[in-house]
């Protein structure tokens, strides 16, 4: 018969294409760590050599999306604020530990009774352009901000903004707003020259003058940005490099070869379970600190079982978070007993009480719910996130234990966001993170069932939760701040209405050769004292 | 005038004839025996394995081979194993239940298409055509988005588009044996058409797409495994290889037999199905 022949064929493609996904799949490993070994020896060679750490040169950072607008007053993305931070810069800001401190102001006071802010300019202050940066600018800047909104929007009752002399800039509030002073040091607070050095916004905006470390040299709204050091940055001498580039590199393990190969310097999307192989690569290493984030399952309020407090802290008794953050984040975490990260101020995540895993507690929980029995539900979770998708199936087999069984629904990122701003959405796997380093960040976005968020789409509403959140913006800094917050915390804690699961560290893939990088609680750099060793 | 002789639907000589065929083609023996034993293991694995497939163990996750753990455990603890058997269950059940129904439709349409010819041939082929025109993971990803993830996606996605490649291969041959004098003179003896498509024309174009099947069922396993990988096939925790593959993924420098022994089941799953088509139609050709 005739047929033979081309069939063999057919067969033969069918099984070269499994072939190749076999190889594919299994391959990578061998080539990899072969190509590792003698840039192994090579650095070895070199720290072994150094001497005194090189000035100047080109510092390339992959990153995984674009910068594509430089209008710090109308951005919150990270892909944008970590370029904006680098041009404009505010009166304060935070260091790598989230403590205020001055920065383009020297100094500055806050009145007794919390209304008056004063700031003090430093010193012969110069834009990238040369121009001498006055208190006018300052006024300028804050006033665009307050017209603007935008999504960091300044949310205290701002009364005035004035201009005392050339150096002295007063702020008046309606009424005391605590977070103030930490909302300030937002890159969206930076300072920009007064109508903007006389160009239109437009023009201003494609080549920003702010009195950042950095200028914008050359910018590809879709791909790469180039910027050279500021010659007027006031911290003299620095930055010691003469280069920054960032680089577009969407693919993530894309990143990570190019950082071991020694393509780029350092790169900002490190993934919790890449982080190893960057630690114990031989050209490379992981820099690390405290973030502002909080993982956490959020269920929405108004759901037929989520909004029964009995189902959620039945859930929330379940998931053993320990374990949770052991097995997925290989040592780049603490697992969460508060809301608040703990390297924000009045976290109280040590003196709270949690619901901690106990599967007996949780069957009793479930048994004084109005769904004894358990019940199905379905937990949204955005697709390609390799630990969301371990977490979820530890939240699955978790509510199995108990009797709710738990569907993941795995969808695409847009399609996933679009769903849950519907609040069409049971449970779902999400971060919450603190713009600045106040408790109020967090804890404004995920209790107010009156702001933009509805407490983060829970729906959560409190109006004894929303009481403290308004305490809490008044009280001045101390104890008695401290005492709203953790009455607060614990409220959410016995309500809960997400479960904090753990808090991720912020992780860079830097290359060996990279000293005096920081890296800050938020996710950004700072570059002012890079140095790359020859 | 017959060459219908070449293939009767009973076996002419009994066990004996049968095996001693089988001995003379080695790829259908070797393919047999590679799948009995992977059908054999997925039937067995819970009298072999002490572990529950989708039991976690938070304080053991990640572990390398052991007496313990033959392939480690993954990142939750469970036993790779254990989980790449039941991942055998769970996609080879599947696959063949997705085949058969696309199987049948499509031999079926694509007899009556080569038969009658005309009208119908005309908007059957023009179904097929217009599947065809478009790439087979196109549909496939289109389908299985639209129904959702799970099985049921898988199965609606299948039964949609399988049964193409099955109806243009049976039109293909009916179409052509409708030409020749043993049908011609069927149908001047004044046999049904019903009659002499099931009794004369499906013998002989069965052998056939059954090896187009086992072809096929490489293509569709491939797809499921791509579908969970891809995160919209299979959902956890049933066990499946595609998920596999992309768990392990993140490890793949330092676990890499997470993502690679499940790739490699696929590979084996695909050659043993391979062999056999392959030797099924040696087989045929031989007599």
């Amino acid at each position: 018969m005739r047929f033979g022949s081309s069939l063999k064929k057919s067969a033969g493609l069918g099984l070269l294409t499994i072939l190749l996904l076999g190889l594919v799949a299994g391959c990578g490993g061998g080539t990899k760590s072969a190509e590792q070994t003698p840039a192994a020896g090579e650095s070895a060679n070199s720290s072994a050599n150094s001497t005194e750490p090189a000035k100047g040169g080109t510092f390339v950072y992959g990153r995984p999306a674009a910068v594509n607008s430089f209008d710090l007053h109308n951005q919150i993305t990270a892909n944008n604020a970590f370029a904006i931070d680098k041009v404009f810069e505010s009166l304060v800001t935070f260091d790598s530990e989230g403590n205020i401190v001055d920065w383009l102001a020297e100094s500055h006071k806050i009145s007794e009774d919390g209304l008056t802010y004063t700031f003090v300019l430093r010193d012969g202050l110069k834009f990238s352009n040369g121009n001498a940066v006055t208190a006018e600018d300052a006024v300028f800047s804050l006033q665009r901000h307050l017209e603007v909104g935008g999504p960091l929007a300044i949310s205290a009752k701002v009364d005035a903004v004035k201009a005392q002399d050339d150096r002295t800039l007063v702020i008046t509030l309606k009424e005391p707003y605590t977070p103030f002073i930490s909302e300030l040091s937002n890159f969206s607070n930076g300072i920009i020259p007064k109508d903007f050095g006389g160009v239109s916004e437009e023009e201003f905006f494609k080549k920003p003058v702010g009195t950042g470390p950095f200028v914008v040299d050359n910018w590809d709204p879709a791909g790469d940005v180039t910027f050279v050091k500021n010659p007027h940055y006031w911290q003299e001498g620095k930055p010691y490099i003469d280069k920054l580039v960032y680089k577009l590199i969407q693919d993530d393990s894309q990143a990570i070869n190019q950082l071991k190969a020694g393509e780029v310097n350092a790169i900002e999307s490190l993934a919790l379970q890449n982080a190893n192989e960057i630690k114990q690569g031989p050209g490379t290493k992981v820099l690390t600190n405290g973030g502002w984030v909080t993982e956490q399952l959020f269920f929405n309020t108004l759901d037929e079982h989520f909004s029964d407090v009995h189902v959620r802290r039945a859930l929330a008794l379940a998931i053993d978070r320990a374990g949770l953050t052991n097995a997925l984040t290989f040592g780049y975490a603490k697992p969460a007993n508060s809301l608040l990260p703990t390297a924000i101020p009045y976290n109280a995540n040590d003196t709270i009480q949690p619901l901690n895993f106990d599967v007996t507690a949780a069957k009793e929980e479930l048994a004084k719910s109005a769904f004894p029995n358990g019940f199905s539900t379905k937990l949204l979770v955005a697709s390609g996130n390799s630990t969301r998708a371990q977490e979820a199936q530890i939240i699955q087999a978790a509510g199995k234990e108990i009797g709710i069984n738990i569907e993941i629904e795995s969808i695409e990122l847009a399609t996933f966001r679009e769903r849950f701003f519907a609040y069409d959405f049971s449970a779902m796997l999400n971060s919450g993170q603190a713009d600045s380093p106040d408790a109020n960040s967090i804890i404004a976005f995920q209790t107010d069932p009156e702001g933009f968020s509805k407490s983060y789409w829970t729906h959560y509403t409190n109006d004894e939760v929303t009481k403290l959140l308004h305490e809490g913006q008044k009280t001045p800094d101390g104890d008695g701040r401290a005492a709203v917050y953790s009455k607060l915390l614990q409220t959410l804690a016995d309500e809960v209405p997400y479960i904090p699961l753990y808090y991720p560290d912020i992780l860079k893939g830097v290359g060996s050769s990279v000293e005096g990088l920081t890296v800050l609680p938020n996710g950004s750099l700072r570059f002012e004292e890079v140095r790359i060793q020859k | 005038m017959k060459p219908i002789t070449i293939d009767s639907p009973t076996p002419r000589n009994g066990k004996t004839g049968a095996l001693s065929r089988l001995w003379r083609t080695p790829s259908l023996l070797a393919g047999s025996i590679m799948l009995a034993v992977l059908v054999l293991l997925a039937v067995l694995i819970p009298l072999i394995s002490p572990y529950d497939p989708t039991k976690q163990d938070l304080s053991a996750f990640l572990q390398p081979p052991s007496a313990e753990h033959w392939l480690g455990t993954d990142q939750l603890g469970r036993d790779l194993f254990t989980r790449l058997i039941y991942a055998a269950r769970t996609d080879l059940t599947i696959m063949v239940l997705a085949e058969i129904i696309p199987f049948c439709v499509g031999v079926f349409l694509g007899m009556i298409a080569g038969y009658y010819g005309k009208w119908l041939d005309t908007v059957i082929s023009l179904i097929t055509d217009t599947f065809i025109a478009f790439p087979f993971y196109l549909i496939v990803i289109i389908v299985a988005f639209a129904s959702g993830a799970g099985q049921r996606g898988i199965y609606i996605t299948f039964i949609l588009v399988g049964w193409i490649v099955f109806a243009r291969v049976t039109r293909g041959l009916t179409a052509s044996f409708r030409r020749q004098e043993w049908v011609a003179s069927a149908r001047t003896l004044g046999l049904p058409g019903v009659r002499i498509m099931l009794r004369h024309i499906l013998p002989n174009v069965l052998p056939q797409a059954i090896v187009v099947l086992m072809t096929d069922m490489v293509g569709l396993l491939v797809a499921i495994v791509t579908l969970g990988y891809l995160g919209i096939g299979i959902t956890p925790p049933t066990p499946d290889w595609g998920t596999m593959i992309f768990d392990g993924q993140p490890f793949i420098t330092t676990a890499w037999w997470l993502s690679a022994v499940p790739g490699f089941a696929v590979v084996y799953t695909g050659i043993a199905l391979s062999l056999v088509g392959d030797g099924l139609a040696d087989l045929w050709r031989k007599k």
